[in-house]
Protein backbone atom coordinates (compact mmCIF):
# COMPACT_ATOMS: atom_id res chain seq x y z
CA UNK A 1 0.00 0.00 0.00
CA UNK A 2 1.43 3.16 -0.84
CA UNK A 3 1.54 5.94 2.06
CA UNK A 4 0.61 9.45 0.87
CA UNK A 5 3.96 11.35 0.53
CA UNK A 6 2.64 14.28 3.06
CA UNK A 7 1.99 11.44 5.80
CA UNK A 8 5.98 10.46 5.36
CA UNK A 9 6.72 13.72 5.20
CA UNK A 10 4.79 15.15 8.60
CA UNK A 11 6.54 11.61 10.39
CA UNK A 12 9.80 12.22 9.67
CA UNK A 13 9.52 16.22 10.87
CA UNK A 14 8.23 14.55 13.97
CA UNK A 15 10.88 12.25 14.25
CA UNK A 16 13.76 14.84 13.88
CA UNK A 17 11.84 17.27 16.51
CA UNK A 18 11.78 14.90 18.98
CA UNK A 19 15.11 13.60 18.43
CA UNK A 20 16.82 16.72 18.66
CA UNK A 21 14.58 17.64 21.79
CA UNK A 22 16.31 14.30 23.44
CA UNK A 23 19.49 15.13 22.24
CA UNK A 24 19.64 18.69 23.64
CA UNK A 25 18.52 17.15 26.93
CA UNK A 26 15.87 19.76 27.20
CA UNK A 27 12.59 18.62 27.40
CA UNK A 28 9.58 21.37 28.19
CA UNK A 29 8.01 18.97 30.40
CA UNK A 30 10.22 19.53 33.63
CA UNK A 31 13.50 19.20 34.26
CA UNK A 32 15.15 16.34 36.01
CA UNK A 33 18.73 16.46 37.79
CA UNK A 34 20.09 12.68 38.94
CA UNK A 35 22.98 10.45 39.19
CA UNK A 36 25.27 8.52 40.83
CA UNK A 37 28.03 8.68 43.53
CA UNK A 38 30.36 6.80 45.37
CA UNK A 39 30.19 7.12 48.90
CA UNK A 40 31.81 6.13 51.84
CA UNK A 41 30.08 5.18 55.14
CA UNK A 42 31.28 8.46 56.55
CA UNK A 43 28.70 10.61 54.97
CA UNK A 44 24.96 11.01 55.11
CA UNK A 45 22.36 10.13 52.42
CA UNK A 46 20.97 13.11 51.99
CA UNK A 47 22.31 15.42 48.98
CA UNK A 48 21.46 18.69 49.22
CA UNK A 49 20.94 21.69 46.37
CA UNK A 50 21.59 25.10 46.47
CA UNK A 51 20.91 28.22 44.60
CA UNK A 52 23.83 30.73 44.30
CA UNK A 53 22.78 33.96 43.81
CA UNK A 54 25.86 35.54 42.21
CA UNK A 55 29.47 33.90 41.73
CA UNK A 56 30.69 35.94 44.58
CA UNK A 57 28.54 33.77 46.95
CA UNK A 58 29.80 30.36 45.68
CA UNK A 59 31.39 29.93 48.88
CA UNK A 60 28.87 31.14 50.94
CA UNK A 61 27.06 28.65 53.20
CA UNK A 62 23.70 28.49 54.94
CA UNK A 63 20.35 26.68 55.22
CA UNK A 64 18.46 29.37 53.29
CA UNK A 65 20.52 28.83 50.56
CA UNK A 66 19.75 25.08 50.47
CA UNK A 67 16.58 25.06 48.04
CA UNK A 68 16.30 20.88 47.85
CA UNK A 69 17.39 17.43 49.02
CA UNK A 70 17.24 13.83 48.17
CA UNK A 71 18.33 10.93 49.53
CA UNK A 72 21.22 8.77 47.80
CA UNK A 73 20.43 4.89 48.07
CA UNK A 74 22.34 2.09 48.66
CA UNK A 75 24.30 1.89 45.48
CA UNK A 76 24.36 5.77 45.23
CA UNK A 77 21.90 6.72 42.77
CA UNK A 78 19.66 9.72 43.40
CA UNK A 79 17.20 12.31 41.61
CA UNK A 80 15.78 16.02 42.15
CA UNK A 81 12.88 17.26 40.48
CA UNK A 82 13.92 20.56 39.60
CA UNK A 83 10.70 21.87 37.60
CA UNK A 84 10.14 24.55 40.07
CA UNK A 85 13.91 26.11 39.49
CA UNK A 86 13.53 29.24 37.32
CA UNK A 87 13.68 29.00 33.70
CA UNK A 88 16.88 30.96 32.81
CA UNK A 89 19.91 29.17 33.83
CA UNK A 90 21.40 29.81 36.99
CA UNK A 91 24.52 28.50 39.34
CA UNK A 92 23.86 25.89 41.90
CA UNK A 93 25.49 23.55 44.27
CA UNK A 94 25.45 20.36 45.11
CA UNK A 95 26.42 19.58 48.46
CA UNK A 96 26.70 16.02 51.33
CA UNK A 97 27.33 16.27 54.98
CA UNK A 98 29.62 13.69 56.91
CA UNK A 99 27.19 11.76 59.57
CA UNK A 100 26.11 13.89 62.49
CA UNK A 101 27.48 17.65 60.63
CA UNK A 102 24.54 20.05 60.55
CA UNK A 103 23.00 20.20 56.82
CA UNK A 104 24.30 23.59 56.00
CA UNK A 105 28.56 22.28 55.98
CA UNK A 106 30.89 23.56 53.72
CA UNK A 107 34.20 22.05 53.10
CA UNK A 108 36.62 23.81 50.69
CA UNK A 109 39.62 21.69 49.61
CA UNK A 110 41.28 18.07 50.96
CA UNK A 111 40.13 15.17 50.72
CA UNK A 112 36.73 15.66 52.52
CA UNK A 113 35.64 18.43 50.00
CA UNK A 114 31.72 18.11 50.21
CA UNK A 115 30.55 20.05 47.08
CA UNK A 116 30.14 20.49 43.03
CA UNK A 117 28.91 23.60 41.46
CA UNK A 118 26.71 22.87 38.11
CA UNK A 119 24.88 25.29 36.21
CA UNK A 120 20.76 24.70 35.69
CA UNK A 121 17.61 25.76 34.96
CA UNK A 122 13.73 24.62 34.88
CA UNK A 123 13.59 22.18 31.53
CA UNK A 124 17.54 20.97 32.00
CA UNK A 125 17.64 17.27 32.31
CA UNK A 126 21.08 16.61 33.74
CA UNK A 127 23.06 13.33 34.76
CA UNK A 128 26.28 12.81 36.88
CA UNK A 129 28.52 10.63 37.80
CA UNK A 130 31.28 10.57 40.24
CA UNK A 131 33.63 7.29 40.38
CA UNK A 132 35.57 8.26 43.34
CA UNK A 133 34.99 8.68 46.68
CA UNK A 134 37.47 11.02 48.27
CA UNK A 135 36.83 13.33 47.98
CA UNK A 136 32.83 12.57 46.82
CA UNK A 137 32.98 14.69 43.69
CA UNK A 138 36.11 14.27 42.34
CA UNK A 139 36.20 13.64 38.69
CA UNK A 140 32.40 14.06 38.83
CA UNK A 141 31.01 14.05 34.85
CA UNK A 142 28.08 15.36 33.41
CA UNK A 143 26.59 13.02 30.95
CA UNK A 144 23.81 14.96 27.98
CA UNK A 145 24.43 17.96 29.47
CA UNK A 146 26.64 19.64 27.04
CA UNK A 147 26.55 22.88 29.23
CA UNK A 148 27.59 21.37 32.23
CA UNK A 149 30.62 19.19 30.29
CA UNK A 150 32.14 22.71 29.42
CA UNK A 151 31.50 24.40 32.82
CA UNK A 152 33.00 21.31 34.85
CA UNK A 153 36.45 21.85 32.03
CA UNK A 154 37.17 24.85 33.85
CA UNK A 155 37.15 23.57 36.88
CA UNK A 156 39.07 20.58 36.44
CA UNK A 157 41.52 22.62 34.85
CA UNK A 158 41.39 24.79 37.67
CA UNK A 159 41.47 22.11 40.42
CA UNK A 160 44.54 20.31 38.24
CA UNK A 161 46.38 23.65 37.96
CA UNK A 162 46.06 23.66 41.70
CA UNK A 163 47.08 20.50 42.73
CA UNK A 164 50.07 21.39 40.87
CA UNK A 165 50.61 24.47 41.98
CA UNK A 166 50.51 22.95 45.48
CA UNK A 167 53.52 20.81 44.82
CA UNK A 168 55.96 23.31 43.31
CA UNK A 169 58.28 25.51 44.05
CA UNK A 170 57.44 29.39 44.18
CA UNK A 171 59.41 30.18 41.12
CA UNK A 172 57.57 27.74 39.17
CA UNK A 173 54.33 28.31 40.80
CA UNK A 174 54.19 31.90 39.36
CA UNK A 175 54.31 30.52 35.72
CA UNK A 176 51.60 28.31 36.39
CA UNK A 177 49.32 30.77 37.80
CA UNK A 178 50.02 33.39 34.66
CA UNK A 179 50.09 30.38 32.32
CA UNK A 180 46.44 28.99 33.82
CA UNK A 181 44.70 32.77 34.19
CA UNK A 182 45.48 33.35 30.52
CA UNK A 183 44.05 30.45 29.54
CA UNK A 184 40.75 30.79 31.48
CA UNK A 185 40.47 34.37 30.14
CA UNK A 186 40.70 33.08 26.70
CA UNK A 187 37.57 30.14 27.93
CA UNK A 188 36.32 33.15 29.06
CA UNK A 189 36.38 35.16 25.52
CA UNK A 190 36.03 32.42 22.92
CA UNK A 191 32.39 30.63 25.36
CA UNK A 192 28.83 31.90 23.71
CA UNK A 193 27.12 30.42 26.92
CA UNK A 194 27.07 33.58 29.77
CA UNK A 195 27.57 31.74 32.77
CA UNK A 196 30.66 29.65 31.17
CA UNK A 197 32.22 32.47 29.89
CA UNK A 198 31.80 34.37 33.41
CA UNK A 199 33.11 31.15 35.76
CA UNK A 200 35.91 31.58 33.67
CA UNK A 201 36.50 34.61 34.47
CA UNK A 202 36.06 33.81 38.21
CA UNK A 203 38.06 31.16 38.37
CA UNK A 204 41.25 33.30 36.78
CA UNK A 205 40.87 35.12 40.14
CA UNK A 206 40.39 38.27 38.06
CA UNK A 207 40.70 40.58 41.16
CA UNK A 208 43.95 39.85 41.56
CA UNK A 209 45.50 40.83 37.77
CA UNK A 210 42.47 42.51 36.50
CA UNK A 211 44.49 46.39 36.67
CA UNK A 212 47.41 44.57 34.19
CA UNK A 213 44.36 43.46 31.77
CA UNK A 214 42.06 46.40 31.61
CA UNK A 215 41.42 46.38 27.90
CA UNK A 216 40.37 42.69 28.18
CA UNK A 217 38.24 43.41 30.79
CA UNK A 218 36.72 46.76 29.44
CA UNK A 219 36.14 44.78 26.35
CA UNK A 220 34.59 41.95 27.96
CA UNK A 221 32.29 43.89 30.06
CA UNK A 222 31.16 45.55 27.01
CA UNK A 223 30.21 42.52 25.06
CA UNK A 224 28.44 41.55 27.85
CA UNK A 225 26.60 44.93 28.07
CA UNK A 226 22.91 43.69 27.29
CA UNK A 227 23.14 40.75 30.00
CA UNK A 228 21.07 42.24 33.38
CA UNK A 229 21.43 38.90 35.54
CA UNK A 230 22.52 39.27 38.67
CA UNK A 231 25.21 37.30 37.95
CA UNK A 232 26.60 39.88 35.73
CA UNK A 233 25.28 42.90 38.00
CA UNK A 234 27.12 41.71 40.90
CA UNK A 235 30.50 41.19 38.82
CA UNK A 236 30.67 44.64 36.99
CA UNK A 237 30.26 46.09 40.69
CA UNK A 238 33.52 44.75 41.68
CA UNK A 239 34.72 45.72 38.08
CA UNK A 240 36.17 49.61 38.25
CA UNK A 241 37.29 49.93 34.82
CA UNK A 242 38.95 53.79 34.47
CA UNK A 243 37.01 55.23 31.72
CA UNK A 244 37.86 57.87 29.34
CA UNK A 245 34.50 59.78 29.56
CA UNK A 246 35.12 63.34 30.87
CA UNK A 247 32.26 63.27 33.44
CA UNK A 248 34.70 63.86 36.41
CA UNK A 249 36.26 66.72 35.14
CA UNK A 250 32.89 68.47 34.52
CA UNK A 251 32.41 67.51 38.28
CA UNK A 252 35.31 69.19 39.38
CA UNK A 253 34.59 72.29 37.61
CA UNK A 254 31.54 72.54 38.84
CA UNK A 255 32.52 71.96 42.38
CA UNK A 256 35.60 74.61 41.84
CA UNK A 257 32.84 76.90 40.13
CA UNK A 258 30.85 76.20 43.48
CA UNK A 259 33.40 77.40 45.77
CA UNK A 260 34.35 80.55 43.60
CA UNK A 261 30.61 81.15 43.93
CA UNK A 262 30.28 81.19 47.68
CA UNK A 263 33.72 82.92 47.68
CA UNK A 264 32.44 86.13 46.10
CA UNK A 265 28.67 86.17 48.04
CA UNK A 266 30.76 85.61 50.86
CA UNK A 267 32.82 89.03 49.98
CA UNK A 268 29.57 90.79 49.04
CA UNK A 269 27.96 90.31 52.24
CA UNK A 270 31.19 92.06 54.10
CA UNK A 271 31.27 95.35 51.58
CA UNK A 272 27.92 95.44 52.48
CA UNK A 273 28.19 95.27 56.28
CA UNK A 274 31.23 97.61 55.51
CA UNK A 275 28.60 100.33 54.12
CA UNK A 276 26.52 99.77 56.68
CA UNK A 277 29.01 100.52 59.51
CA UNK A 278 29.95 103.41 57.82
CA UNK A 279 26.15 104.69 58.32
CA UNK A 280 27.02 104.71 61.79
CA UNK A 281 27.47 108.35 63.68
CA UNK A 282 30.78 108.77 65.63
CA UNK A 283 29.46 107.78 69.04
CA UNK A 284 27.45 104.76 67.83
CA UNK A 285 30.97 103.54 66.04
CA UNK A 286 32.43 104.18 69.56
CA UNK A 287 29.79 101.95 70.75
CA UNK A 288 29.52 99.27 68.72
CA UNK A 289 33.43 98.62 69.04
CA UNK A 290 32.44 97.69 72.77
CA UNK A 291 28.91 95.70 71.56
CA UNK A 292 31.63 93.80 69.37
CA UNK A 293 33.52 93.02 72.84
CA UNK A 294 29.98 91.75 74.60
CA UNK A 295 30.33 94.89 76.57
CA UNK A 296 26.62 95.73 78.60
CA UNK A 297 24.85 98.79 78.45
CA UNK A 298 26.39 99.56 82.00
CA UNK A 299 30.14 98.93 80.84
CA UNK A 300 29.15 101.33 77.96
CA UNK A 301 27.39 104.05 79.92
CA UNK A 302 30.53 103.88 82.35
CA UNK A 303 33.14 103.94 79.33
CA UNK A 304 31.71 106.88 78.08
CA UNK A 305 30.28 109.06 80.84
CA UNK A 306 26.68 108.32 79.50
CA UNK A 307 22.99 107.59 81.20
CA UNK A 308 22.25 104.14 80.80
CA UNK A 309 19.08 104.64 79.33
CA UNK A 310 21.70 106.89 76.41
CA UNK A 311 23.20 104.01 76.10
CA UNK A 312 20.12 101.20 75.38
CA UNK A 313 18.89 104.29 72.67
CA UNK A 314 22.74 104.12 70.60
CA UNK A 315 22.65 100.28 70.93
CA UNK A 316 18.66 100.26 69.75
CA UNK A 317 19.75 102.55 67.11
CA UNK A 318 22.77 100.58 65.97
CA UNK A 319 20.77 97.20 65.66
CA UNK A 320 18.40 99.10 63.45
CA UNK A 321 21.23 100.57 61.20
CA UNK A 322 23.03 97.42 60.96
CA UNK A 323 19.76 95.08 59.86
CA UNK A 324 20.62 92.72 62.94
CA UNK A 325 18.35 91.19 65.77
CA UNK A 326 20.45 90.93 68.87
CA UNK A 327 23.49 91.50 70.22
CA UNK A 328 25.18 88.67 69.64
CA UNK A 329 24.74 89.30 65.68
CA UNK A 330 26.91 92.49 66.23
CA UNK A 331 29.75 90.00 68.23
CA UNK A 332 29.71 87.98 64.92
CA UNK A 333 30.07 90.66 62.23
CA UNK B 1 59.96 -1.40 92.35
CA UNK B 2 57.15 1.02 93.78
CA UNK B 3 59.92 3.77 93.51
CA UNK B 4 60.69 3.22 90.03
CA UNK B 5 57.01 3.59 88.98
CA UNK B 6 56.39 6.47 90.99
CA UNK B 7 59.45 8.31 89.49
CA UNK B 8 58.29 7.09 86.03
CA UNK B 9 54.89 8.57 86.53
CA UNK B 10 56.42 11.62 87.83
CA UNK B 11 58.67 12.18 84.71
CA UNK B 12 56.22 11.38 82.32
CA UNK B 13 53.92 14.44 84.23
CA UNK B 14 56.27 16.77 84.11
CA UNK B 15 57.25 15.94 79.86
CA UNK B 16 53.61 16.40 79.16
CA UNK B 17 53.36 19.69 81.42
CA UNK B 18 56.57 21.06 79.36
CA UNK B 19 55.24 20.01 75.55
CA UNK B 20 51.88 22.22 76.63
CA UNK B 21 54.06 25.10 78.20
CA UNK B 22 53.29 27.30 74.93
CA UNK B 23 49.57 27.35 76.19
CA UNK B 24 48.06 30.81 76.89
CA UNK B 25 44.33 31.50 77.20
CA UNK B 26 42.52 34.77 77.28
CA UNK B 27 39.18 35.56 78.34
CA UNK B 28 37.27 38.79 77.34
CA UNK B 29 33.16 39.67 77.40
CA UNK B 30 33.09 38.12 74.22
CA UNK B 31 35.57 35.92 72.14
CA UNK B 32 38.55 33.80 74.15
CA UNK B 33 41.42 32.02 72.35
CA UNK B 34 43.75 29.22 73.65
CA UNK B 35 46.70 28.54 71.50
CA UNK B 36 48.84 25.41 72.15
CA UNK B 37 52.07 24.58 70.38
CA UNK B 38 53.49 21.16 69.92
CA UNK B 39 56.46 20.21 68.39
CA UNK B 40 57.23 17.06 66.87
CA UNK B 41 61.14 16.10 65.44
CA UNK B 42 61.66 12.98 64.08
CA UNK B 43 65.04 11.80 63.04
CA UNK B 44 65.96 8.60 59.86
CA UNK B 45 69.54 7.82 58.93
CA UNK B 46 70.31 6.60 55.22
CA UNK B 47 73.48 5.12 54.11
CA UNK B 48 75.49 8.40 53.51
CA UNK B 49 73.74 11.01 56.33
CA UNK B 50 71.64 11.34 58.51
CA UNK B 51 68.33 13.26 57.88
CA UNK B 52 65.92 15.05 60.18
CA UNK B 53 62.44 16.19 59.76
CA UNK B 54 61.07 19.19 61.69
CA UNK B 55 57.22 19.19 61.78
CA UNK B 56 55.93 22.31 63.57
CA UNK B 57 52.15 22.14 64.43
CA UNK B 58 50.36 24.85 66.02
CA UNK B 59 46.82 24.78 66.86
CA UNK B 60 44.67 27.56 67.94
CA UNK B 61 40.77 27.66 69.05
CA UNK B 62 38.66 31.09 68.84
CA UNK B 63 35.44 30.96 70.88
CA UNK B 64 33.06 33.35 69.80
CA UNK B 65 30.26 34.97 71.84
CA UNK B 66 27.47 36.94 69.69
CA UNK B 67 30.75 38.84 68.79
CA UNK B 68 31.37 41.14 65.95
CA UNK B 69 35.14 42.03 66.40
CA UNK B 70 37.18 41.17 63.23
CA UNK B 71 39.93 39.60 64.35
CA UNK B 72 43.84 38.57 62.82
CA UNK B 73 45.65 35.63 63.36
CA UNK B 74 48.98 35.90 61.70
CA UNK B 75 51.06 32.67 60.91
CA UNK B 76 54.75 33.65 60.92
CA UNK B 77 56.78 31.68 58.26
CA UNK B 78 59.91 32.61 58.71
CA UNK B 79 62.44 30.31 57.28
CA UNK B 80 62.90 28.69 53.73
CA UNK B 81 59.81 26.10 55.08
CA UNK B 82 59.09 22.79 52.86
CA UNK B 83 55.32 23.01 53.17
CA UNK B 84 52.61 25.00 55.18
CA UNK B 85 49.90 23.55 55.91
CA UNK B 86 45.98 25.04 57.01
CA UNK B 87 42.93 24.05 58.19
CA UNK B 88 40.23 26.40 59.14
CA UNK B 89 37.36 24.68 60.70
CA UNK B 90 34.28 26.38 62.22
CA UNK B 91 30.92 26.17 63.20
CA UNK B 92 28.92 29.21 64.54
CA UNK B 93 24.80 28.72 66.12
CA UNK B 94 23.96 32.24 65.27
CA UNK B 95 24.91 35.59 63.54
CA UNK B 96 27.14 35.22 60.42
CA UNK B 97 31.16 34.60 59.91
CA UNK B 98 33.88 34.90 57.60
CA UNK B 99 37.41 33.45 56.68
CA UNK B 100 39.84 34.83 54.79
CA UNK B 101 43.45 33.81 54.15
CA UNK B 102 46.25 36.02 52.63
CA UNK B 103 49.47 35.10 51.91
CA UNK B 104 52.42 37.49 52.60
CA UNK B 105 52.33 39.65 49.79
CA UNK B 106 48.11 40.22 50.29
CA UNK B 107 46.65 38.27 48.33
CA UNK B 108 43.94 36.01 49.11
CA UNK B 109 44.30 32.46 48.70
CA UNK B 110 41.16 31.61 50.07
CA UNK B 111 37.60 32.08 52.04
CA UNK B 112 33.95 31.58 53.02
CA UNK B 113 30.94 32.53 54.42
CA UNK B 114 28.68 30.85 56.57
CA UNK B 115 25.24 32.32 58.40
CA UNK B 116 22.09 31.49 59.99
CA UNK B 117 18.68 32.04 59.88
CA UNK B 118 17.87 34.79 62.79
CA UNK B 119 14.06 32.88 63.23
CA UNK B 120 15.82 29.82 63.80
CA UNK B 121 17.66 30.40 67.53
CA UNK B 122 20.01 27.97 68.81
CA UNK B 123 18.71 25.52 66.97
CA UNK B 124 20.48 25.67 63.78
CA UNK B 125 23.91 25.21 63.02
CA UNK B 126 25.95 25.88 60.31
CA UNK B 127 29.32 24.63 59.82
CA UNK B 128 32.22 25.89 57.35
CA UNK B 129 35.97 24.26 56.48
CA UNK B 130 38.79 25.09 54.25
CA UNK B 131 42.20 23.53 53.84
CA UNK B 132 45.18 24.56 51.99
CA UNK B 133 48.19 23.08 51.54
CA UNK B 134 51.29 24.78 49.90
CA UNK B 135 54.82 23.28 48.98
CA UNK B 136 57.42 25.91 49.71
CA UNK B 137 55.05 28.85 50.80
CA UNK B 138 56.02 32.09 50.37
CA UNK B 139 58.14 33.69 53.89
CA UNK B 140 56.43 36.05 55.68
CA UNK B 141 53.40 37.28 57.69
CA UNK B 142 50.26 34.55 56.63
CA UNK B 143 47.40 36.29 57.66
CA UNK B 144 43.65 34.78 58.72
CA UNK B 145 41.05 37.33 59.26
CA UNK B 146 37.92 36.18 61.10
CA UNK B 147 35.08 38.68 60.80
CA UNK B 148 32.23 38.07 62.79
CA UNK B 149 28.46 39.24 62.51
CA UNK B 150 26.99 39.05 65.88
CA UNK B 151 28.33 35.53 65.79
CA UNK B 152 28.38 32.83 68.65
CA UNK B 153 30.40 29.53 68.00
CA UNK B 154 33.87 28.45 67.03
CA UNK B 155 36.93 28.37 64.92
CA UNK B 156 39.56 25.94 65.06
CA UNK B 157 42.46 27.05 63.02
CA UNK B 158 45.61 23.92 62.30
CA UNK B 159 48.83 25.53 60.94
CA UNK B 160 51.76 22.84 60.26
CA UNK B 161 54.78 23.85 58.63
CA UNK B 162 57.63 21.68 57.54
CA UNK B 163 60.71 22.95 57.60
Amino acid sequence: MRMPLAYILKLSLSIIFFGTQLASGQSKTGGSLSGQLKLDSSWSSTLYLSHIPSFDDRYVMSNEMIISNTNIDNLGYFSFDISFLPEEENLFRLHLCKKGDSPASLIIGGKEENHLFLIASRYASIQLEANTSLPPFKHAKFINSGLNTSFQRITDLVNRADSIISESGAAKRKFIVNKLQKELRSIADSANDPLISLYAVYQSKYETNYTDHIDFYSSYIEKWENNDSNYFKSFKKQLIIPSTNYFPIIQILFALSLIALGFFIGRHGKRKKKKEIEKLSVQERKIFELLKQGATNQEISNQYHIEISTAKSHVSNILSKLNVKSRKDIMNI
Amino acid sequence: MKKKVISLTLGLIFALSTTVWGQKQEKNSNSSSSISTSTSTASASSNSSDIENTKVSIERAIWLDNDSKTKEIVIPVETKSKKLQLVINSAITSGKLSIEIYDPKGEKQGNFSIGTQTNLGSQEKVRGNISKSLKEPLVGKWMIKIIPSEASGDVHIQTSIKL
